[in-house]
This record gives C-alpha cells, structure tokens and sequence, in this order.
C-alpha cells in the first residue's frame, strides 16, 4: 500500500478524534464506596481511636459520652455526664449489645434499637459506620443549596442493624455528608439528620456536629457533637461484657 | 465503722492521698453522692403510720495510677419500713430503723487481662431481674427489696474478688473467683412475716446472730461466664452462710417466745442464660442450694428440716413499640422437702408483667403486676420518673399489697401505699 500525503495527513486529523471519543467518560463512585468516604467524614472510619459526644436536646439538657471505637464491631461507650448517668457503660460487639448501671451492678443484654437519651439510638453513637451495616444505591442525583449532590438510598443488610433503610444525601465533589433520614425496618419514617461542622481532624475535614429531629414532632431536637477523637490502642479484653462491672 | 477496720484505712489513706498540685495529672480525686427521701401515705389502717425513708450516700473515687484505684462510701439509711410492719407493738432497736454506715469500700487493680479488687464490695451475678434469685453474694437489706432497686438492698461484703479475661475467636469470657473471710447476713424485716399465723400466741423475740469475727468463717466460690453467637451463658457456684437465718428456741414463758437467728453453711450452684431472640430478649437464671434449713411448728415447738432449694426464673424482655416496652418474669421457688406448719411453701410461684413508657426527656411511666400462685397474692406498682434537671429527680406512684390472708404478698398489705420521692446527685 502506498502512503500519500494526504492519507497521512487524515490519519493525523481522524486520531486524535478516534483517541478523544474512545477515551471511556469519567468513572463514577460505586454507591458503596461513595458511603465508605463519607463514613470517614463523620469520624477516624476503621481506626482504633476514643472521641466525646456532647448530646443536648430542645430544653438544653447535657448528656455526655466517652467513646472507645477499637474496630467497627467493637465499641465502648461510657456516660461521664448527667451526675445520676455516671458510669452508665454500653458495649456493643458486632450485633450484640450490653447495658451497665452502677445501681444494677451487671452488664444486660439489650437490644440494638433502643433509646440511648432523647432522640439519639445507641447505634447512633456507637455504630455509625453506614458502610458496614447497609449496602447503597442511587436514587437520582439532586441538587441541595447549589451543590450537586448524590441521593442515596441505604437499605440494611440485615435485621439486626439500627435503621431499615436510611435516605442519604452527600456531595459529590467530596462525598461529604449533608443530611438523613432514618426509617425503621417496617418503612416508618423516624427522624431526620443533618450533618456539619467540618474540622481538619487526623488530616482529613470531618463533621463534627449532628442534628437529629424526630420525624413526626419537630419539636423534638437532639444535637449531637463530636470532640477529641484521639488515635488510641485498646486491648481485647476491655470489649469483654464481663468487665463492664469494672 | 470499729467492726470495719479495713473500710476505717481506707477512708483515712484517702485522706492523705488527696491529690495536690504537681501530680494531679496523674491523681485522679472524686466525691460525689445523692440525697434520696421519700413519703409515704398508706392507704390501710397501720398502727405507726411513718411510711418514711430518707437515704444518703457519699462516695469518694481516687486514681492512684491509670491501673490502681480505691472507692470509699458512707451510707446513711433511715426507713420506717420494720416498724410500719410490725404488728405486736414492739419496741424496736434503733438500728432497725436508722443506721450510719460504709458502703463500698475498696482497692482495684486493672491489668490488661484481669482485675483484682479487695475490701468491702457488692458482687452481682444472674442474667435477669425482678426475683434476683442468683444475686447470691451480697447481702440484703429486705426493708428495700420490695419496691426499690435491688443497688438499695443490697450491702457490701469483704471479698477478694478476682476476675480473669480471655477470648478464644468469637468467644469471650471471663474467670471470677471470689473469697470472703467475714460472712455478713441480710437484714430481716420482723419476725412475723416470717412465721405469718404459726405462733401468734406469743410476743416473739429474737436474739439477732452477730456477724463472725474475722476469719472464724470463710466464704469462697467462682464464676464461668462466657459470651458467644449472642448468647451469654455462665456457671457459677458459691460456699456461704446463708444470708437469711432460721431460728432455734432458747426460752419461754407463758406469753413470750425467745428464739435465735442461725445462719448455717450452704451451698449454691447455678447457671444462667441470656439470649436475643429478634428483638426479645429472653433471660434465665437457675440455682440449686443445698443444706437450706426451714422452721417449722411441731406440737407448738420450733423445729428445723434441712433440704435443698431450687430456684428459677425466665423472663422476656419485649423490644420498644411506640415508646411502650414490656417484661414479663416467671419465678419458681421449689424445696425439695417440707413439714407441716413450716414457715414457707413448698413450691412458690411468681409471675410478674411490666410495662413501661418513654414519656420523653427521660420522663417513664412505669406499671407492674405480680402474682404469687401458691395462695392467690397480688402486687401492683405503679410510678412516674420525672428527672426535673440535671440532678433532681421526682417520683410520684403507688404500691399496693392485697389477695388471700395466706399468700406472701398479702403479708404487706398494711404497707400498700401512694408515694412521693425526690433523689438529689451531686457533685463536690
């Protein structure tokens, strides 16, 4: 075959056309990984480490809990404030979930979707990991106060978890959490979320501070803020329910 | 405070171990405690109508280290619940009715993979609650165990207590192994609860056993408990004085009986079990107890019959349904033998319904219903928690005690009541 020049020269047009539509579009986040990044937006993700929440509600009432995360299926959670909560401990390992009082003097099994204080659940606190407890899908994309944003649906992966099904919203530039709406395994809506505060913690911006509205009265209010998360080394043996006591 | 001379240290090391300056970093100083009170009106005829209680308790935490630590309590009890109940009119001791005295009193160290605590403590083992048939170690203050929470019943006991960690995969568990060298005894409410219609010819008296000097008696046992694909099993076993006594006769005249508390050796074996099934939670605790020794009346003469005693308990904890949870408790107390005219059934048996609300804001109402089978007895109790702030809280509610003249729960009838209550945490 021949090479001419002006068949050279529409080889050089025509590749560049050919490299630039054959280039495959920009990929898009898998829904699951999309929740990964944002579970480490609202805390250290898998890292072994302890934090603080303060917990106030509509009336200004104070709650505040010590947290040891040594692992997603291992968290502490020990009440330093009110004066009659002291010592009240919550140990949940993987599903399973243990109650301390210092009156009653021993660790309860409980179930998951109790009530910790006002409108907050001891998953709230203690499992707040979406990625490990609910598999995602998209809804539609939307946009929220000028941002694009991703609408995602979490469905639960078992019935064991704190939440049915949980409506999420993020941003897209940087899978930052905005707000949630929390469902109970029957479909019925339970409260609403909404997420902000970023500080530079550990290197990455990270919310530090939760708003939980009771789906039904507005009135009811729980802010819920993060403080002091800390990189920090537990031994197996303080998740062992029968060292509550100690 | 003299018959505790351990607890009597370590108030005194407290106070010159109190931290100061340079070293607060690593000393750690607490006090704190609560003012409980609580009034009663009693809805029956009594002869005292007192209906009284008021509660104080100062505790004192000190960090020595991040693995040793010591907690110090004094206790003040004043109840007129032994007096509301006595029927013959007696005069009571005073320490029946108030009482300063320690509290917890101990010193912890925390290893990685054990804790060691000495000195005066309250040890709790058994899965569920309500009839806290494996709460074997402490003893009890039964002016309280009728409708407060069993932390107010219960007393400390010197104990070495030791407990040891391990996992092995998915199983978690822990080794405890308890010695106590000065068995204590529960406070009893007036003899004629016990002995209900058997001697009411007579104005009893009862010559009380003191607690065993220090290493007369020796107390020991040890619990297996572990933690696998959610269940939480644990077996445990426990050589004591019985915590509540018999009575044996030492004198009498034509009108007045004087008998004598005896606390006689036992042995307690058991095991419990929790599980959740959905979102129930389903509850056992047995305990089989062997050498328990019963009263009866023979002939118009106290005598006593040794025999064993099985106790158990199932109970289902319900999930929350619109702020509503429930429980309900079935309790069995069974004696392997029993003599006429004795002081207790041969089989008792309980069964209890609690419902509770979240009224918000940490406000519960609270409704329970007890059965006793054995002679149709019933119980209802019912109050609202209402913490009005951060360190106040108010209860408002009524118990009241009714059934057949035989049955347990009827024994208290004269208590049934409307209350009010205020509780005080503080800080200093």
């Amino acid at each position: 075959m021949k090479l001419t020049v002006g068949s050279c020269i529409l080889a050089f047009a025509i590749c560049p056309l050919l490299i630039a539509f054959s280039t495959p579009a920009r990929a898009e986040l898998n829904p699951n990984d999309i929740v990964k990044k944002a579970d480490l937006k609202r805390g250290l993700g898998n890292i072994s480490h302890s934090f603080n929440v303060l917990v106030t509600n509509q009336d200004n009432k104070r709650e505040v809990f010590h947290v040891l995360f040594k692992d997603v299926n291992n968290t502490l959670t020990e009440q330093t404030e009110p004066e009659r909560s002291r010592g009240r401990k919550l140990l949940m390992k993987d599903y399973d979930i243990w109650l301390f009082t210092p009156n009653i003097k021993k660790a309860l099994r409980i179930s998951l979707e109790q009530k910790l204080t006002g409108e907050v659940s001891n998953g709230d606190i203690a499992r707040t990991n979406y990625a490990e407890d609910y598999d995602a899908e998209f809804i539609n994309a939307d946009k929220k106060e000028n941002a694009n944003v991703y609408h995602l649906a979490l469905k639960a992966k078992n019935k064991k978890v704190t939440y049915g099904r949980i409506e999420y919203f993020l941003t897209k530039k940087d899978c930052m959490p905005i707000e949630a709406t929390f469902f109970a395994i029957s479909g019925k809506p339970l409260k609403h979320a909404t997420f902000s505060e970023p500080k530079m913690i550990q290197g990455l911006p990270r919310l530090t501070k939760m708003v939980i509205v009771d789906y039904l009265q507005k009135d009811k209010i729980s802010t819920l803020v993060f403080t002091d998360q800390t990189p920090e080394k537990f031994s197996d043996s303080l998740f062992n329910k029968e060292r509550l006591e100690f | 405070l003299i018959k505790q001379p351990f607890a009597f240290f370590l108030i005194g090391a407290t106070a010159f171990t109190v931290p100061n300056g340079a070293s607060a970093d690593i000393w750690a100083y607490q006090a704190r405690g609560y003012l409980f009170g609580r009034l009663s009106t009693y809805t029956d005829p009594a002869p005292k109508d007192y209906g009284q209680q008021t509660r104080v308790q100062f505790a004192q935490s000190m960090d020595f280290s991040k693995n040793f630590s010591a907690l110090s309590q004094l206790r003040w009890t004043s109840n007129s619940l032994s007096t509301d109940l006595n029927t013959k009119q007696q005069v009571l001791a005073k320490k029946e009715t108030f009482e300063i005295f320690l509290g917890e009193n101990y010193f912890k160290y925390k290893a990685e993979n054990w804790v060691a605590q000495i000195g005066y403590q309250e040890v709790v083992w058994g899965e569920a609650f309500g009839f806290n048939y494996a709460d074997i170690i402490s003893p009890k203050d039964q002016r309280e165990t009728l409708y407060s929470d069993a932390a107010d019943a219960r007393l400390p006991l010197l104990l070495f207590n030791e407990k040891t960690f391990f996992s092995i995969g998915d199983l978690s568990g822990s080794l405890q192994l308890l010695f106590s060298p000065e068995p204590r005894f529960s406070k009893t409410l007036p003899i004629e609860l016990y002995t209900g219609k058997l001697l009411t010819n007579f104005t009893i008296n009862v010559n009380k056993e003191k607690t065993p000097a220090l290493f007369k008696n020796k107390e020991y046992g040890g619990k297996l408990a572990g933690s696998y694909g959610g269940y939480d099993v644990s077996a445990f076993s426990f050589t004591y004085l019985d915590r509540s006594p018999h009575y044996v006769f030492e004198s009498a005249t034509i009108n007045t009986l004087t008998i004598k508390e005896n606390h006689n050796k036992i042995s307690s074996q058991g095991m419990s079990l929790a599980k959740s099934v959905y979102d129930f939670v389903f509850r056992t605790d047995l305990v089989l107890t062997n050498n328990k020794m019963i009263n009866y009346v023979d002939s118009g003469i106290l005598k006593t019959l040794t025999t064993s005693q099985f106790e158990a308990l199932v109970s289902l904890d319900s999930p929350t349904f619109h702020d509503y949870s429930g429980v309900l408790i079935f309790a069995q107390s069974n004696l392997k033998d029993i003599m006429m005219n004795s002081f207790r059934e041969k089989q008792e048996q309980y069964i209890i319904g609690k419902l509770s609300k979240n009224l918000g804001e940490d406000r519960t109402f609270e409704f329970s219903y007890t059965h006793e089978f054995a002679h149709s007895g019933h119980s209802l109790q019912s109050f609202i928690n209402w913490p009005v702030n951060s360190t106040n809280d108010i209860k408002l509610g009524g118990q009241f005690y009714f059934g057949d003249e035989q049955s347990n729960l009827n024994k208290y009838k004269k208590i049934s009541s409307i209350f009010i209550s205020l509780k005080n945490y503080f800080q200093l």
